[in-house]
Formats: C-alpha cells, structure tokens, sequence
C-alpha cells in the first residue's frame, strides 16, 4: 500500500515535471519562431545596398508578420534571403557596387591573394613537418613517428583547408559578381 | 532603365491591383491575394516600381504606435494598366502562361 502510494506521488511529480518542461520548451521555440524569421529578413537584406536595406527589411518584414503559421513565416523569411537578395542585387548590378567586390579584377586579385597565402603556409608547414618526422627519426625515437606524421599532417591540413575555404568564398563570390553583371 | 518582362508572376501582381478595384495595397495585400512568398514578390515589386508601374508610399504611424512594422502601399499606375494590357495579349497569343 505505502509503495504504492509513494509511486503515485512520483508519478505526479513526474507529470509536473513533464509539464513544467513541456510549458517551458513550447516558451522558448516560439520565442525562437518569433526571432528567426526576423534575424534570416534581416541577413537577407544585409546583402543589398546600403541605402536600401532598412526599407527592404521593413516592408518584407510587414508582410512577413501579416502570415498567421509560424512555419509559412520561417519559409516566406527563407525565400526573402535566397531569393530576393539576389534578384535586386541583379537589378543593381550595374548601378551600385557588388556585394564583395567592386569589379572582377578585385575578386581575382583578392583569390590570387589568398591561393598564394595558402601555399606558402602549406609549403612552410610541409617543410616543419617534414623536419619534426626527420628528428624523430634520427633521435632515435620511431615509436613517436605516428604522432609526428599526424602534427605534420595536420601543420599541413590544417591551413590549407582555411586557405581552400577562403579560396571557395572567393570564388563563389566572383560567380556571383560575373552573374550580377551579366543579368 | 529598359522596360521589366512581363512575367506570369508579375500578370499575378498587376492583376491583384485590377482585382481589388485599383485600390492601394500593401506587400501584405499583394501576398496574400498571389498567395507569393516574399522573395518573389519583393524583387517584382521593385522593378515594377522602377519602371513606374506602381507608385509607392509608407504608412504614416510609427512602429512604435502600430504595434507592427510599418506597411509600404503601393497602388498601379495608368502605365502599369498599360502594361497589364499588354500583359493580357501576350497571354492570349500564349506568349505567357497565364490566365485569370
């Protein structure tokens, strides 16, 4: 009898528990609906014009606020960010300066730039490395060899995926500029 | 800055204007009455706003006094009921697939 009772009070006190949890999750994904939308508008106009960028978030904003589900907000919001930015940008593509570079002699200059910063780290962490595998040879200590070869390894790897992602925004960018000019 | 290409989305937009008996609307409106998602309906507007097909003001109030973002209205210009008509040719010669 007194085990069951105690299970029924723990039950209760799991229940509300649960519903506290529940209450306060349900608190803080809508507050996150309300925020996201407005943050992704927001990133979205980021990428226009300057001089345009508060109407633009404004009034997409008043319309995205005018939709009643939280889901057809977060879409409608999606769409603004991949969408619109990119088609005004085209239509200010030869009026206003791009969004990262001014002309395409920037964008390539600027990816030389860090394809030649990349391989020189790359070159200087392969020689260091190379060197760090060649004491432990020599020292007399091959048992280290794994751990040296993976320090190299990742001397190496490790700018050079920085420099590769650096390289690939530029890129991208300068595709996005040669499409802006053309639209 | 050359004339927009009258699209099946923008006859969607025009026609809202027609629609609603030429009366203003806000992006709202418009969305609501396309049933567009704003990353349509926001580069449409401005290129037809551009080319003086709509005309555009904002609300007067205040954020702060509306409780929401202000609403931008924009009503068609007799330039814009150009365009339109233009648009409803195009549609039938099916240049544009579009229909009311």
């Amino acid at each position: 009898m007194g085990s069951m009772i105690g299970a029924l009070i723990l039950a209760a006190i799991g229940w509300i528990v649960v519903s506290l949890l529940n209450t306060w999750l349900r608190a803080e994904a809508t507050a996150w609906f309300e925020t996201l939308p407005k943050w992704i508008i927001l990133k979205g106009a980021e990428t226009l014009p300057e001089d345009e960028r508060a109407a633009a978030a404004a009034e997409i904003l008043s319309i995205n606020v005018a939709k009643k589900s939280p889901t057809a907000r977060m879409i409608d919001a999606l769409s603004f960010y991949f969408q619109a930015g990119r088609a005004a940008r085209a239509l200010q593509a030869n009026e206003g300066p791009l969004p990262w570079f001014r002309t395409k002699r920037e964008a390539r200059l600027a990816m030389h730039k860090a394809a030649g910063v990349s391989i020189l780290v790359i070159v200087g962490g392969f020689i260091e490395g190379s060197a760090l595998v060649h004491n432990v040879f020599t020292s007399g200590h091959a048992s280290q060899f794994p751990i040296a070869f993976v320090t190299m390894l990742l001397t190496i790897l490790g700018p050079g995926a920085f420099g590769a992602i650096i390289i690939a925004r530029h890129f991208l960018a300068l595709r996005r500029a040669r499409k802006l000019i053309r639209a | 800055m050359a004339e927009p290409r009258i699209t099946s989305q923008g006859m969607r937009v025009l026609n809202a204007f027609v629609e609603a008996g030429h009366i203003e609307l806000s992006g709202a409106d418009i969305s609501q009455r396309t049933g567009m998602l704003s990353g349509t309906l926001y580069p449409i507007l401005t290129r037809y706003r551009s080319a003086g097909w709509l005309t555009d003001r904002w609300e007067d109030d205040e954020p702060v006094e509306l409780g929401r973002p202000k609403k931008r209205f924009y009503r068609m210009t007799p330039t814009g009921q150009l365009a339109y008509q233009r648009g409803l040719e195009k549609a039938d010669e099916g240049v544009i697939a579009w229909a009311r």
